[in-house]
């Protein structure tokens, strides 16, 4: 992987400094860009042109809903305690972001009646949100069409919190690079409803840790990948504690010299009795050349729990299709609603109204042969 | 009085009964490793020029390998420096012999270790049916460094089979040997398969004819006995148009502290029409409780179907070694072919394990089915680690894998890391996996109905496994069995 | 002119090579006629049902079908459904993400596009197919749920009845649709049934049981046995099939 070239050398932070992070800080982060995980998770995707998006100036995205009460923003706050919350060995690109550009804090402790959104206009400043404990919300994210981008957000869900998490990505032409890192405590429920469409290059980083007991996450994932496009999903859900309870549903439609690569992995530790994980990965192929790449994994530490996965790689099913055509629908349109029946299986939550007709716009241009 | 429960269990200690040593006097070399040692194994096999330069070769693209650093296992480092790369009994320097001519002791080894070698006597302590053909099987006979007996040569030359040891057929069949050597595992493969090219002591060569059915399974026991010495086994099967054949491995070694390598090779070419079907019974030491000695057992192993409509089918029982790092792969260039991979993983104690299989689908019609189990006890760690490639050529691929992991305490680890790369939209692809545990409820209804715990658990695990099982020639499937309860023995946990 | 007409009709599971099910069947259904097949386990009655709905995996290899004297064997399965012939499958499949009423714009858009029709106004189409939900008792929240997602046995057959209502095809073959109904769900289908019967179009129903007949009466019934009608006479002969089997004919 001759483009997994080490990053510059890092320049710690004021906010960092004196704070446990710091410590070892640039040593965990020499180690990880070398590491064999580290090639793994860029393997299929060329890394560099994605790392150079770091060198692009940076704004702060554009904030509805933040003058709610109960949510506190803050631009650069001058200390930031985020040892718990941030693991340099599991993400030294986002960490790297961290220590480079100007952050943006959002503590909500109260209630949100309605959603608090981020809309990214390119390159952005890292985000980090702490929702206090038993606090309820809801959080969307969109971002400008056709910019180059990147975008790193830390989610911290207090005890007993809920957070229903739902974002767009559109836009063909760009190079976008998305960065999430969700950590959950106890009891704490995490959604996220992700549907983006494939372009020129678009990763999605999610790392979920659900660290406190009987904390939950979900997540479904309705992705098309349109002609000669490309959609690389980097997908990490850990328990940590015991009773920890996680659900996936990934589904991806792969058209002609389109190419989806995705990895769902499941790691288990050893404290985490009583773990249920459940992760569904399902690939439409249209098209001779589609390239799907596909690795759900388990790691498990640990005998009293539950974990299935799956994942599948087809066509259409015949069945289905016969159904539509006896019903007088002509073949090419029966395919195009199978396809888009396919994905709207993973399009939900606060979003979802927008998201279903962008997801499917690349079908109607198809040839359904 | 109560039950113990599947805690308790994990305390009692495993009894590993093909762990003594054997008392014979060997020729080995000191250990170290440079071309000197490369041209001293060549010349005490006698081989022709064009394999040492072939060693050599292989040597030198080694040293500019590194050691894979992605697998699922952490072990010291090995120095290469300090193994011995050839061992043989001294009564056996002369080459391979007549059963009248090997010397007692060895075969008393082979004795106890369950292995008669009349040439009436299946493998695995099956009594023999003289009526049954099936239960005759020809067996070729490696310790250390050398091959010491082939029984059965003559019938199978009646057949047209050729079988014998590697270091014999690159003399009698030069021809065939310089054609595949090499043509399914190259030397620059992978760090193992490299250092195995440079110097690989002894294994089998199997050749059978167009059209031939092989009359009896033939099958290579492997056994380590002299300390501080690495085995290097390099096999190579060919099996011609429409032919067919049953090969069977297994392998044993002493109980010791240290550390022992066996970096194996194992090439599989069946051309049109032809079927190839391996089965692996490995009980290779695993170390003690402790982690303390055991194999490191890194092998290459893959088959080819060079021709259409041929299969290659893996099966493997592996309960033994320290490290297991191996992925028998089936590479599908013929159209319709067929590559099929069974498998029952057992680790316990602080064993680890990063297995797997590779299928790689390059012509029209081909179909794969992946059937993994892992079971893991004590503080072990098992990986299953797969790769279903389908290229673009590829037209109508198919594929279904199973991994199921069986996870007994809660110390042991058990993953699964599926790599599936589709270029193809005609191919049908399905994985599954799950996890599940031997459940103190299960061990109840078991026990409730007058079953003791360990064979419950040995049921539990059976079933578990049964579909492998079903997939092993009768007279591994019963060694199987067996080899599971002993490996279980106290593990259940 | 018949309104079915079905002659010497051989057809084949699989390839031109594959084995022959239907092996000379031959059956006329009038205008205003609702004829029943009856037979065996292995007669062929699921194969009729595939063959004259076009469902690949089939190969005819000698006989005409026609419908309202329109050729049918060169149309593909959407263009006989635009000609008027509507299948209630045995099995009816699920197809999540794709919501009931999805499905059934999308078929009757079709079925008016190819009539030249107009397409219906939503919402009086969705009036429209509200009203036969509940007909059918049929909860017509299902509409928002993928198509046949979740439904019981017996509310997947109402659902093919409630197509049959709304796309009002001039032929309709019901394929087993008394399997696995209790007797309350089979009065709901054949009610939906007799309503759509009229003057001017045909039923065939393929059953194994003749409890359905007492609630669609038909007018001629058959008894196919390895791939060919044997007889054929008026609903009595449903009535000694159930007293003396199959065996008493073959």
């Amino acid at each position: 992987m001759a483009d997994l070239e080490v990053l510059e050398p890092l320049n710690l932070p004021d906010w960092l400094n004196n704070t446990v992070l710091a410590e070892d800080a640039v040593e965990n982060y020499q180690r990880a860009l070398a590491g064999p995980a580290r090639r793994e998770l860029w393997k299929y995707t060329p890394a560099r042109k994605i790392i150079e998006l770091r060198q692009l100036p940076a704004t702060q995205p554009v904030l509805s809903g933040h003058e709610q009460t109960g949510v506190t923003v803050t631009e650069n706050p001058s200390r930031l305690d985020l040892a718990d919350l941030v693991n340099i060995q599991r993400a030294p690109e986002a960490f790297a972001q961290l220590c480079k550009q100007p952050l943006l804090h959002i503590a909500v402790t109260a209630d949100l009646a309605q959603p608090l959104n981020l809309h990214y206009q390119g390159n952005s400043w890292p985000v980090i949100i702490d929702v206090a404990p038993d606090v309820s919300m809801t959080l969307t994210e969109e971002c400008e069409q056709d910019h180059d981008q990147q975008q790193t957000l830390w989610l911290r869900l207090g005890a007993n919190s809920a957070v229903t998490h739902a974002r767009n990505s559109f836009g063909a032409t760009a190079l976008h690079w998305q960065f999430v890192s969700v950590q959950v405590h106890a009891s704490g429920h995490y959604r996220l409803h992700n549907h983006a469409l494939a372009s020129t290059l678009r990763r999605q980083d999610t790392q979920i840790q659900l660290v406190g007991s009987g904390a939950h996450a979900e997540l479904t994932s309705a992705v098309m990948v349109a002609e000669r496009l490309n959609l690389d999903q980097q997908i990490t859900i850990e328990h940590i504690n015991p009773h920890t309870t996680s659900r996936q549903r990934v589904h991806n439609i792969v058209a002609d010299r389109g190419k989806s690569t995705f990895n769902g992995r499941i790691h288990i530790h050893e404290g985490a009795k009583n773990s249920d994980a459940q992760l569904s990965n399902k690939n439409l192929g249209l098209g001779a050349n589609a390239t799907i790449n596909t690795k759900p994994e388990l790691e498990i530490y640990n005998d009293d729990v539950s974990c299935a996965h799956g994942a599948t790689i087809g066509q259409l099913d015949d069945n289905q299709l016969f159904y539509l055509c006896s019903r007088g629908v002509a073949p090419a349109v029966a395919r195009r609603l199978l396809c888009e029946g396919f994905l709207q299986q993973c399009v939900d939550g606060p979003l979802a109204d927008a998201a279903g007709p962008a997801l499917v716009a690349p079908l109607q241009d198809m040839e359904m042969t | 009085m109560s039950q113990p429960s599947v805690d308790d269990l994990v305390a009692a200690r495993r009894e590993y009964s093909a762990g003594f040593v054997t008392d014979v006097e060997a020729d080995t070399l000191p250990p170290g490793l440079n071309e000197d040692v490369i041209r001293f194994i060549s010349a005490r096999k006698d081989e022709p020029e064009w394999l040492t330069e072939w060693r050599l070769q292989a040597y030198r693209q080694w040293q500019e390998m590194s050691e894979p650093d992605w697998p699922h296992l952490h072990y010291p480092k090995v120095n290469f420096q300090d193994i011995s790369y050839y061992s043989a009994p001294k009564s056996q320097t002369d080459g391979p012999r007549s059963l009248e001519e090997v010397d007692p002791e060895l075969l008393r080894t082979y004795e106890k270790l369950g292995i008669p070698l009349h040439e009436q006597a299946a493998l695995a302590g099956v009594v023999p049916d003289p009526e049954q053909p099936s239960s005759n099987v020809a067996v070729d006979v490696v310790f250390d460094s050398v091959s010491i007996a082939t029984t059965f040569k003559q019938k199978l030359a009646d057949a047209g089979v050729i079988f014998c040891p590697i270091s014999e057929a690159v003399k009698s069949h030069p021809d065939l040997v310089k054609k595949y050597l090499g043509s399914v595992v190259p030397q620059k493969d992978n760090f193992y398969a490299g250092l195995n090219s440079a110097v690989f002591s002894d294994g089998s060569f199997v050749y059978i004819p167009k059209g031939v059915r092989c009359p009896m399974e033939l099958s290579t026991y492997f056994r380590i006995n002299e300390r501080n010495t690495g085995q290097f086994e390099r096999t190579l099967i060919i099996a011609d148009a429409g032919s067919h054949v049953s090969y069977l491995e297994g392998c044993t070694a002493p109980m010791r502290d240290e550390n022992q390598l066996h970096a194996a090779v194992v090439e599989l070419v069946a051309l049109e029409d032809a079927e190839i079907k391996y089965s692996t019974v490995q009980n290779w030491y695993p170390g003690d409780e402790n982690g303390r000695g055991g194999i490191y057992n890194f092998v290459t192993k893959r088959g080819l179907c060079a021709g259409a409509r041929a299969k290659i089918s893996w099966t493997q029982v592996e309960t033994g070694s320290a490290i297991t790092w191996k992925y028998p792969s089936v590479v599908l260039r013929g159209d319709d072919s067929v590559g099929e991979f069974y498998s029952v993983a057992l680790t316990n104690n602080r064993q680890q394990a990063d297995t797997g299989t590779k299928m790689i689908h390059m012509g029209k019609n081909t179909r794969s089915t992946i059937v993994a189990k892992g079971i893991s006890a004590g503080r072990s760690d098992s990986s299953y680690r797969g790769l279903v490639r389908v290229s673009p050529t590829a037209a109508n691929a198919r594929n279904f894998t199973q991994c199921d992991s069986l996870l007994i305490g809660d110390l042991c680890g058990a993953h699964t890391f599926p790599y599936i790369e589709n270029k193809n939209n005609t191919a049908i692809i399905e994985h599954e996996a799950s996890t599940s545990k031997v459940s103190d409820d299960q061990l109840f209804a078991c026990q409730q109905r007058g079953i003791d715990t360990e064979k419950a658990v040995s049921m539990i695990v059976n079933g578990f496994c049964k579909e492998v099982f079903r997939e092993l020639p009768m007279e591994f499937a019963v060694e199987a069995g067996k080899l599971l309860e002993v490996s279980l023995e106290g593990a259940v946990g | 002119m018949s309104l079915l007409a079905v002659k010497d009709l051989h057809a084949n599971v699989g390839e031109e090579d594959g084995q022959e099910i239907l092996k000379g069947l031959n059956l006329q259904i009038q205008a205003g006629e609702v004829h029943a097949i009856m037979g065996p386990n292995g007669s062929g009655k699921s194969t009729l049902a595939n063959v004259l709905s076009g469902r690949p995996g089939y190969t005819v290899t000698r006989g005409t079908l026609s419908l309202a004297n329109e050729d049918l064997s060169h149309l593909e399965p959407h263009e006989r459904a635009q000609a008027g012939l509507f299948l209630a499958f045995q099995y009816p499949v699920e197809i999540p993400g794709v919501s009931n009423m999805e499905f059934l714009k999308a078929s009757t858009d079709s079925l008016a596009k190819a009539h030249n029709a107009e397409q219906p106004d939503a919402a009086g189409f969705i009036r429209q197919v509200r009203t036969l939900a509940e007909s059918l008792d049929l909860d017509p929240q299902f509409l928002k749920r993928g198509v046949n997602e979740g439904f019981s046995g017996g509310e997947k057959k109402r659902n093919e009845i409630l197509q049959l209502l709304l796309l009002n095809p001039k032929m309709a073959i019901l394929d087993e649709t008394d399997s696995g109904l209790d007797i309350d769900a089979l009065k709901v289908v054949a009610e939906g049934v007799n309503r759509y019967r009229s003057a001017d179009n045909g039923v065939l129903l393929i059953t194994h049981y003749q409890r359905l007949l007492d609630y669609i009466v038909p007018d001629v019934v058959h008894v196919l046995a390895d791939g060919q009608i044997i007889q054929s006479g008026d609903k009595n002969l449903a009535l000694e099939l159930e007293a003396k089997g199959y065996t008493w004919l073959t």
